[in-house]
């Protein structure tokens, strides 16, 4: 048998017993909610139409408004990412102060606090641009029109929120593309445009995918940035107009479990609602892990 | 002549199913340089590895056979490769200092080793640093980085490290490979010196170092030593083929 | 050149000179990718400006108040001039104090929990396990950074509250500890991943350095790689700070939102965060409380922007220290 040194003993063991500790409040709180909240997921409380009291369940109408704001915020900024992550990995010479100066921007505005996205879309969406439309186009209405909370504005907000992950994510794909696939398309005599185009997107696709999946996942758990947007408490009916309020599954959370006038009647909607929006955030987050692992290993194969 | 300090004997190295390494024997004697050359991916550099069990770093390695230091089987599995590695010391290709003052880098092997009392601790580094012909250098800066040092200095004092401890064989992976002239000289005329104390194990790949170093050579072939002797006769009259081959540079 | 100029088979080819295979609009595309690029530019330098601009009358209307937001004053009913963030009291009370503390009190908290477990746990990630561990492990605890904030929040109102309440008995079920523990979850998987990069980043060479000079496992992991990852793990904490002082919905949800001024871990708290999403919702706009809660908008861009550059620095000091001054970029 080998002998195992004491000092290695206790690190294993100190480290492990970490490693076990993580591991093991992800399972439980995984555990925890998903027990509890999965027999509650009936058809009826989930595509059912609410009644007047949320705790009853009926979340057809909060689950449209998650789903249209994040297609929404999804369509805004996943070109807007593309599109930069392609000028720094194939336009901006490498060392260029321009390209310093954006990736440096991308960083900033990763590590804003939501609840300062919150206070921005309101300032700058919903006040500034919104005020701007109404008095432009609108000067006779009565009440504001686009200068309020809406749906449109919230997914503009989420959408500068997630712009980082698309851009890292998808700068990585490109990064990883051969430089002889970009020479031989160079030397056939293809232009810059069209090798980006035709052989350098296709070929990132997987890690573009990848960045698109965290960045909705990431956008559809966020609450505070959307608080002051256009997120509305309880209403019966999902969003028509980019102009609606709307019902959002994670602040759903946030009301069921703060504000709820009879606490005890509204836990199983509680953790109903909590399943559902797990089952949105972190199945895409799972998905993404997976798709970037194969996507490495066909890289390295 | 005396017993071989190591002998080495059927020694097979497994990366996983591919062999890299097929039943060396060699013998290694005190106060020898002993010079392993032949082409890239021979097995040399696989075989000096397992001198002092560095294999049992990397997963899915696999040694066979037996390594005996002075009788010894090193390879026994009761026996504790840090205590190996603690009497066979080892100097790598590229110098990899640790990024931690001079002092702190020659006496760290002291130190993990529990070996000498605080007190004798720089007695100690100054012997070694002197004894890798860099003391003079860093004698009024023992304090500043190691990478602060330049590639030749860097390299010197990864020797002193090794010599620190007091190793019974002292192992070297092409230690000047990444050298400029003027500092692979300097390294050589060390091992050359070096070699008056220790058994020395070199792998490198030039024939002319091999020459200026050695006093014997092993030279490897696909993972097979192929032909073995002291280094003048190997040099100029080899036995095999393939070492006439590689020394009529037919391959490299 | 001139042998290319030539006419071939009857045929004349156009001069190399002044050539234009690329076409025009193409350039014209090129010019907006790179427009597009300098979107972050105008969004982060946007967020600074708007947020600011709801805040700034601060500073010419109702001057005389700007001394209350920091400093202590006797108010009315008040035995000794105190720290007060009441801003619905008769008169309103602007004082941030409190809500710095809190916030402090809270990340704190969690830091001291948080760092560790994810420090070791990088440690052994990084240093220990298998290849075949490692592979699922690594993943597996990033992807707690996946459950959105505000399941965490629910979590640790309603579990966490309840371990604790259980636990130790304690006279407010919603504290600040709760609110740490919760967003220890949080800290953990930033703090973890930037440490392991930066134990991974340490060389083999230095390893099998370490290991040929007969240092134990223990030994080469305590005594020259975690030495040498040092500014890594610093920029992992420093990182992980930034985030827990930017979180939002789990002290929102957990902290059991009282703005009170002590050092008990147990007695409730409240963060900057929590103030402006709890608070912002029923006010004016163009109020004092309107524009204190943007003012603490803008003071939170500017600390975590600082925790941030903090952070890059300290990888990029890493860098060099691992390859050498040369290795910069």
């Amino acid at each position: 048998m080998k002998r195992v040194s004491r000092g290695d003993w206790l690190l294993s063991a100190a480290t492990g017993a970490a490693v076990v500790l993580v591991l093991g409040s992800l399972v439980a709180i995984l555990g925890a909610i998903v027990v509890r909240g999965a027999p509650v997921l009936s058809p009826k409380f989930v595509f059912g139409s609410p009644g007047a009291d949320p705790a009853d369940g009926g979340l057809l109408p909060v689950i449209l408004g998650t789903v249209a704001c994040t297609l929404l915020m999804t369509v805004a900024c996943v070109p807007l990412g593309v599109t930069t992550a392609v000028w720094l990995s194939e336009y901006a010479p490498r060392t260029s102060t321009l390209a310093g100066i954006v990736r440096s921007a991308i960083r900033n505005l990763a590590a804003v606090p939501s609840i300062v996205f919150g206070l921005f879309g309101l300032g700058f969406f919903v006040l500034f641009v919104g005020g701007k439309i109404d008095s432009v186009f609108y000067a006779q209405a009565t009440g504001p029109v686009f200068a309020r909370p809406a749906i449109l504005w919230s997914s503009l907000t989420l959408a500068l929120l997630t712009l980082p992950v698309v851009v890292v994510t998808t700068e990585e794909a490109l990064r990883t593309i051969p430089r002889d696939v970009r020479e031989a398309a160079f030397a056939l005599g293809a232009t810059r445009l069209q090798v980006v185009w035709r052989v350098i997107l296709p070929h990132a696709k997987s890690g573009i995918w990848t960045g698109v999946i965290l960045a909705v996942s990431r956008g559809a758990g966020e609450v505070a940035p959307i608080l002051f947007t256009g997120v509305v408490g309880w209403q019966s009916r999902a969003p028509t107009d980019a102009r609606d309020g709307f019902m959002h599954l994670g602040n759903h959370v946030y009301l069921l479990a703060t504000q709820a006038p009879d606490v005890e009647r509204a836990q199983p909607a509680l953790y109903g609602t909590v399943v559902l929006l797990l089952l949105l955030t972190f199945s895409l987050n799972i998905a993404a892990v997976i798709l970037r692992h194969r996507s490495r290993a066909g890289a390295r194969a | 002549m005396s017993d071989p300090k190591i002998d080495v004997r059927d020694l097979s190295v497994f990366y996983g199913k591919k062999q890299a390494l097929f039943d060396v024997g060699l013998a290694i004697r005190e106060r020898r340089v002993m010079a392993l050359i032949g082409p890239s991916g021979c097995g040399k550099r696989t075989f000096l590895r397992a001198l002092n069990r560095m294999h049992d770093l990397s997963e899915g390695a696999r040694v066979t056979g037996s390594i005996l230091l002075d009788g010894e089987d090193l390879l026994d599995e009761r026996v504790d490769p840090v205590e190996v590695r603690r009497r066979i010391g080892m100097v790598f290709q590229r110098p990899n200092p640790f990024p931690k003052s001079i002092f702190d880098n020659v006496a760290f092997g002291l130190r993990v080793a529990n070996l000498v009392t605080s007190a004798g601790l720089s007695d100690r580094v100054e012997e070694s640093l002197r004894a890798a012909a860099l003391w003079e250098e860093v004698k009024d800066r023992l304090d500043e980085s190691a990478m602060s040092l330049s590639g030749g200095q860097q390299q010197r004092l990864c020797i002193a490290r090794a010599v620190a401890v007091r190793p019974e064989v002292l192992l070297m992976d092409e230690p000047a490979s990444a050298l400029d002239p003027i500092a692979t000289e300097k390294i050589e005329e060390l091992i050359v010196e070096l070699g008056k104390k220790y058994a020395i194990v070199i792998v490198t790949h030039s024939m002319s170092e091999a020459a200026r170093v050695s006093d014997h050579v092993g030279f490897f072939y696909s993972g097979k030593l192929v032909e073995s002797g002291g280094t003048k006769q190997t040099l100029e009259s080899p036995k095999e083929k393939e070492t006439q081959a590689y020394l009529a540079g037919r391959f490299g | 050149m001139t042998a290319l100029a030539r006419p071939v088979r009857g045929k004349p080819r156009p001069s190399l000179l002044g050539s234009t295979a690329t076409p025009r609009w193409e350039r014209i595309v090129e010019r907006l990718i790179a427009a597009v690029a300098f979107v972050s530019v105008a969004a982060v330098l946007s967020i600074l400006a708007f947020v600011a601009r709801e805040a700034a009358p601060l500073f010419w209307e109702g001057r005389e108040h700007l001394p209350d937001l920091i400093l202590p004053r006797q108010w009315a009913g008040y035995d000794a001039p105190a720290h007060v963030w009441q801003p619905v009291g008769f008169p309103p009370k602007h004082d941030v104090v409190p809500l710095l503390i809190g916030t402090l009190k809270i990340t704190g908290l969690a830091m001291l929990v948080a760092g560790p477990i994810a420090l070791l746990s990088a440690v052994y990630i990084a240093e220990l396990a298998p290849r075949r561990v490692r592979e699922v492990v690594k993943p597996a605890i990033e992807l707690f950074a996946g459950i959105p904030s505000v399941v965490l929040g629910f979590f640790s109102l309603v579990f966490i509250a309840h371990f604790l309440e259980r636990l130790f008995g304690l006279t407010y079920r919603l504290n600040a500890l709760v609110a740490a523990l919760g967003l220890a979850l949080t800290i953990i998987p930033v703090v973890f991943t930037v440490s392991e990069d930066a134990l991974r980043a340490v060389p083999k060479s230095l390893r099998e350095a370490s290991a040929a000079l007969g240092a134990r496992r223990w030994q080469t992991t305590l005594l020259v790689v975690v030495p040498a990852a040092l500014p890594g793990i610093a920029a992992a904490f420093v990182l992980g700070f930034g985030r827990a002082i930017g979180e939002t919905m789990i002290v929102l949800m957990a902290s059991g939102i009282a703005p009170v001024v002590d050092a008990s871990p147990v007695s409730s708290a409240r963060t900057v965060t929590a103030t402006i999403a709890a608070e912002l919702g029923e006010t004016a706009r163009g109020g004092e409380h309107w524009r204190v809660l943007f003012a603490l908008g803008v003071l939170l861009f500017l600390i975590t922007w600082a925790l941030d550059r903090m952070g890059a620095s300290a990888v990029a000091r890493l860098r060099r220290r691992l390859h050498g001054p040369e290795a910069e970029s």
